[in-house]
C-alpha cells in the first residue's frame, strides 16, 4: 500500500481574461514590480501580456529578452532583476527560457546556483521571489515543472521549481510562434497523459490529471476557434505535465534528448510510445474511461480483452491523426547506437540507465 | 462536458499517502529546514500514540517542540493567542496538526499569528478574504476523519468568542504544505461515524461535479473521489480493520476536498448546515439523506452533468445503457442505494431520512415543526450561490419534507 506522493505546485488560471488577473495575483503575494523575462521570438505574446498589465494600472519592473538557447541566460535574467529593484519574475517563453527563469529564481532566493544547493534538503532561502509563468505554445518535451536542466546536462527535481502561477489565456496561446506545431502538442500532452496512467503505484490525483488532459485534447479536436483550440491543448499540456510529476521514471521519455538529434521530438515519441503501448498496465476503469473519451457512444468492451484492444487503437489512432506518420524515417541503427553510447555516459541512476539501454536495444533489433 | 471558458484550479499540498505515512513527515520536515514542530491534537488521538509514529520518523537533531491537546470543538482567537505564546516559548519552527476541522483552523490561526509576527498575537486584521499575503511556517496536516477535505483547503474559521461571532480567513497561503494520509489514524473511527463522513466526501465531489463554478480538473478529481468512495466505503464501515479501505477513504476524501475548494458546493451544505445547526444532526449525517434529493431537484438545469455522474457512481456501461432522460433518476437512485446499504452494515443507524435520524441518547432532534424554519434560514447560506437550481423558501420546504419522508423528490 505504497502510493507515490503527489504535489502540484502551480496554480493555474485558463482562459480568455486570463492574463486580466495578472496583476491581482502578483499583488496577493506582495509583488507590485515584475521583472519581465520574453524570448525574443515570443513578441506578440509579450505584447499582449504587457497590455494586460498596463489595462489594470500594473508596473512592469523591467524587460529581459533572451535569445533561444542563449547561454548564461540565468545570470543575465538575476543581473536584470538586481539592476532593476524587482520583485517578481514573469516569464514567457519556451522550455529552455522557463527553466532558466527557475535557475535565476533559485539563484534570487538561495543567493547561490541551483549546482551548489542540496535540493534533497536546502536551507531555507534568504527571500520568496514570487515567480509566475504565461504559457505559450511550445513544441519541445522541455523538463517537467518540477524539474531543473543543470548546464551539466543533470536534471535535479524539487518543488520549489514550480511557477506559483501559470496563466494559459488564449490571446497568447493563439498568437504563439509554434502554433501551427498545436497538434503535435497536443499528441505529445496524450502520450504523456497515457504513460501517466500506467503507473498503477501513482496517485490517483495524478489519473484526475490524465484523464482531464485527455478530455482537453478530445475537446480541442473538435473546437473551431483556432484560438480556444490552443488554450485547450496548452492546458493539456500543463496537466499531462503536472500527471508525469507523479508518477515513476518514464524511460520513453528519458530517452526522447538522447534520440532527437535533428528529429522531430514528437515524431521520435510517438515512434517510443507505440513501441511501449502492448507492454503498458492499466487499470480497467482507465481503459473504458478512455475509450468512452476517444470513441463516444462506443460500449466499451465486453470483455477485457476487447476492452484492451479498443484503447489500443482508439490511442493510436488518435496520435496517428494528430500526428500522421511522415516521410522522415526512424531513428537508424547508427543513430541508435549513438544514443546507446550517450545513454551510458549519462547522468542518469544505474537502474534508468538499463530501463533506456533496454529499450534502445529493442528498437535496435528492430532496425535489422 | 465542455471546458468553461475561463476557470481556475489549485491544489498545493504535497500529498504523503501509505500505510507508513505518519514516519514520512520527518524527512519532509528536512526538506522544509525545519527540526521542531508544535503537535496540535486531540487527547484522543494522543493516547492512542499515534503521534509516536511521527516522531519515530525524525531525523537527527529533530524534536518536538510541544505537543498540546487542549483544543475546543469550535477554534477560537482565545486558544489561538495561548498556542501562538506557547509556540514561541517553546522555540518552535513548524507545526503539525493531527486531528478535525477544529485542530486544523487552529493550527492554522496560529500559524498567521506566529508567521506574521502578530502584536499580542492577534489574528483579526488577517480575517477576510486574501488578507494573508505571505508564505507562513510549515504546517502540516494529518487528518483523523475521511470526510471533511479540510486538509485541502484555503480556509479558517475561527471564533471570536468576545463578539460572538465566526472570523473567516481565506488565503492560498493557508492551504497546508503537506497532508499525510495514513490509514492507521483511521482504523478506530467507529462504523457509522465513517458512513457519515464517508457520505460528506461523496457530497462533496458530488455537489462540485454538478455545481455552477465546476472545471475540467476539479471534474476529474471529483470523480476519481466519486468512484473510490463508491468501491471501498461499505468495506470500510463493514471492516473497520481494513487498511487499504481505509487509505481508499483517507485519499477520496482529499480529493473530494480538492474538487470543491476549486469549485464550491451547493444546496446539500446549504440546508444541510441549517439543519446541523438548528436540529443538531451531524454534518455527514445530513449530507446523507440530503444528496439524492439535490440530485433530483436540480435534474432540470444541472441533469445532464448529473446524468454523467453515473459513469462514476456505476460505471461507463451503466452510464451508456442508460437512456438519457433517466440517467439523473438513476444517478440518485445509485446514491440512496448505497445509503441502504450503509444502513444494513451500520445495523440501521445510518439514517436515510429525517424521520428516522436518531441523536445518541434516542431522541429524533427533526420534526416537522422545524421544517419551515431549516427551510427559512437554508436560503441564506452561502453555498446556495453555486447551485445550479434557483432555491426559494417554498422549495427548500419542499425538498426537506421529502427528505424528512423519506420519499422520491419527483
Amino acid at each position: 500500500m505504497d502510493i507515490r506522493p503527489f504535489y502540484s505546485g502551480s496554480k493555474i488560471i485558463s482562459g480568455s481574461g486570463a492574463l486580466d488577473a495578472l496583476s491581482f495575483e502578483l499583488a496577493s503575494v506582495n509583488a507590485e514590480k515584475p521583472l519581465l523575462i520574453a524570448s525574443d521570438i515570443e513578441r506578440t505574446a509579450e505584447k499582449t501580456v504587457a497590455k494586460a498589465l498596463k489595462a489594470t494600472a500594473a508596473v512592469i519592473g523591467g524587460i529581459c529578452r533572451l535569445q533561444s538557447g542563449e547561454k548564461n541566460s540565468a545570470k543575465t535574467i538575476a543581473e536584470t532583476f538586481n539592476r532593476f529593484g524587482c520583485d517578481s519574475l514573469l516569464a514567457i517563453g519556451d522550455a529552455d527560457l522557463i527553466n532558466a527563469v527557475k535557475a535565476a529564481r533559485v539563484e534570487l532566493s538561495f543567493g547561490k546556483a541551483p549546482a551548489e544547493i542540496d535540493f534533497t534538503q536546502p536551507a531555507p532561502p534568504r527571500r520568496s521571489v514570487p515567480f509566475v509563468s504565461v504559457a505559450v505554445l511550445t513544441p519541445e518535451i522541455g523538463p517537467l515543472p518540477n524539474e531543473l536542466i543543470l548546464d551539466s546536462g543533470a536534471c535535479i527535481t524539487s518543488p520549489l521549481f514550480y511557477p506559483d502561477t501559470v496563466f494559459i489565456d488564449p490571446r497568447v496561446t493563439g498568437k504563439s510562434a509554434a502554433v501551427s506545431k498545436r497538434s503535435e502538442i497536443a499528441a505529445a500532452a496524450s502520450i504523456f497523459a497515457v504513460f501517466a496512467l500506467s503507473d498503477t503505484q501513482a496517485h490517483p490525483a495524478v489519473r484526475a490529471c490524465a484523464h482531464s488532459a485527455l478530455q482537453q485534447v478530445c475537446e480541442a479536436i473538435e473546437t473551431r476557434s483556432r484560438a480556444e483550440q490552443t488554450r485547450l491543448i496548452a492546458n493539456a499540456r500543463f496537466l499531462s505535465q503536472i500527471a508525469l510529476t507523479g508518477v515513476r521514471f518514464v524511460p520513453e521519455i528519458a530517452l526522447l534528448p538522447f534520440l532527437t538529434d535533428g528529429r522531430n521530438p514528437t515524431e521520435t515519441l510517438k515512434t517510443l510510445f507505440e513501441a511501449a503501448l502492448p507492454t503498458l498496465s492499466f487499470a480497467k476503469d482507465d481503459l473504458s474511461q478512455i475509450v468512452i473519451k476517444l470513441v463516444p457512444n462506443n460500449n466499451a468492451g465486453s470483455g477485457k480483452q476487447t476492452l484492451r484492444s479498443e484503447f489500443e487503437t482508439a490511442l493510436l489512432r488518435l496520435t496517428q491523426r494528430l500526428v500522421p506518420n511522415s516521410a522522415a524515417p526512424k531513428p537508424s541503427r547508427s543513430e541508435l547506437f549513438k544514443a546507446f553510447e550517450a545513454v551510458k555516459e549519462s547522468a542518469l541512476t544505474a537502474e534508468q540507465k538499463n530501463e533506456c539501454l533496454k529499450i534502445l536495444q529493442i528498437q535496435m533489433e528492430g532496425t535489422e | 462536458m465542455k471546458t468553461p471558458p475561463y476557470f481556475e484550479f489549485q491544489s498545493k499540498v504535497q500529498i504523503f499517502a501509505g500505510s507508513n505515512s505518519l514516519e514520512k513527515i520527518g524527512k519532509d520536515m528536512e526538506i522544509r529546514g525545519v527540526s521542531r514542530p508544535m503537535i496540535l491534537s486531540s487527547q484522543t488521538v494522543a493516547r492512542s500514540g499515534l503521534l509516536n509514529f511521527i516522531e519515530k520518523g525524525y531525523r537527527p537533531g529533530m524534536e518536538t517542540g510541544v505537543i498540546d491537546t487542549d483544543i475546543p470543538a469550535d477554534s477560537d482567537l482565545e486558544t489561538v493567542r495561548r498556542l501562538a505564546a506557547l509556540f514561541t516559548e517553546k522555540a518552535c519552527d513548524c507545526l503539525i496538526a493531527v486531528g478535525g476541522g477544529s485542530v486544523i483552523d487552529t493550527a492554522k490561526g496560529v500559524n498567521i499569528a506566529v508567521s506574521l509576527s502578530c502584536s499580542n498575537y492577534d489574528i483579526t486584521p488577517y480575517a477576510g478574504a486574501g488578507m494573508v499575503r505571505e508564505k507562513l511556517k510549515p504546517l502540516t496536516v494529518v487528518p483523523t476523519t475521511s470526510g471533511s477535505g479540510s486538509e485541502a483547503t484555503i480556509v479558517a474559521v475561527i471564533a471570536d468568542t468576545a463578539q460572538s461571532k465566526k472570523l473567516l480567513f481565506t488565503s492560498p497561503y493557508l492551504l497546508p504544505n503537506t497532508a499525510v494520509l495514513d490509514p492507521r489514524v483511521t482504523l478506530s473511527l467507529p462504523p457509522l461515524l465513517t458512513a457519515q463522513t464517508g457520505m460528506d466526501a461523496l457530497t462533496h465531489a458530488c455537489e462540485a461535479f454538478f455545481c455552477l463554478a465546476h472545471n475540467p480538473i476539479s471534474d476529474a478529481f471529483a470523480l476519481e473521489a466519486i468512484r473510490t468512495i463508491v468501491r471501498y466505503l461499505p468495506t470500510a464501515v463493514a471492516e473497520p480493520s481494513n487498511e487499504e479501505a481505509r487509505l481508499q477513504m483517507a485519499i477520496a476524501s482529499n480529493l473530494a476536498g480538492t474538487a470543491f475548494s476549486n469549485s464550491m458546493v451547493g444546496m446539500v451544505h446549504s440546508i444541510g448546515h441549517t439543519v446541523g445547526a438548528i436540529a443538531h444532526v451531524p454534518h455527514g449525517a445530513c449530507m446523507a439523506i440530503l444528496l439524492p434529493y439535490a440530485m433530483e431537484y436540480n435534474a432540470r438545469k444541472a441533469g445532464e452533468r448529473i446524468g454523467a455522474l453515473l459513469t462514476a457512481l456505476g460505471n461507463e456501461k451503466t452510464f451508456l445503457s442508460t437512456p438519457k432522460e433517466k440517467r439523473t433518476q438513476a444517478a440518485a437512485s445509485s446514491v440512496r442505494r448505497l445509503n441502504e446499504k450503509l444502513k444494513t452494515l451500520t445495523n440501521g443507524a445510518h439514517a436515510l431520512c429525517f424521520k428516522e435520524y436518531r441523536s445518541k441518547n434516542g431522541e429524533a432532534p427533526v420534526t416537522q415543526e422545524l421544517l419551515p424554519r431549516i427551510a427559512n434560514e437554508a436560503i441564506n447560506d452561502g453555498s446556495i450561490f453555486y447551485n445550479p437550481e434557483e432555491l426559494s423558501k417554498a422549495d427548500a420546504l419542499r425538498v426537506l419534507e421529502a427528505a424528512y419522508e423519506g420519499v422520491p423528490l419527483n
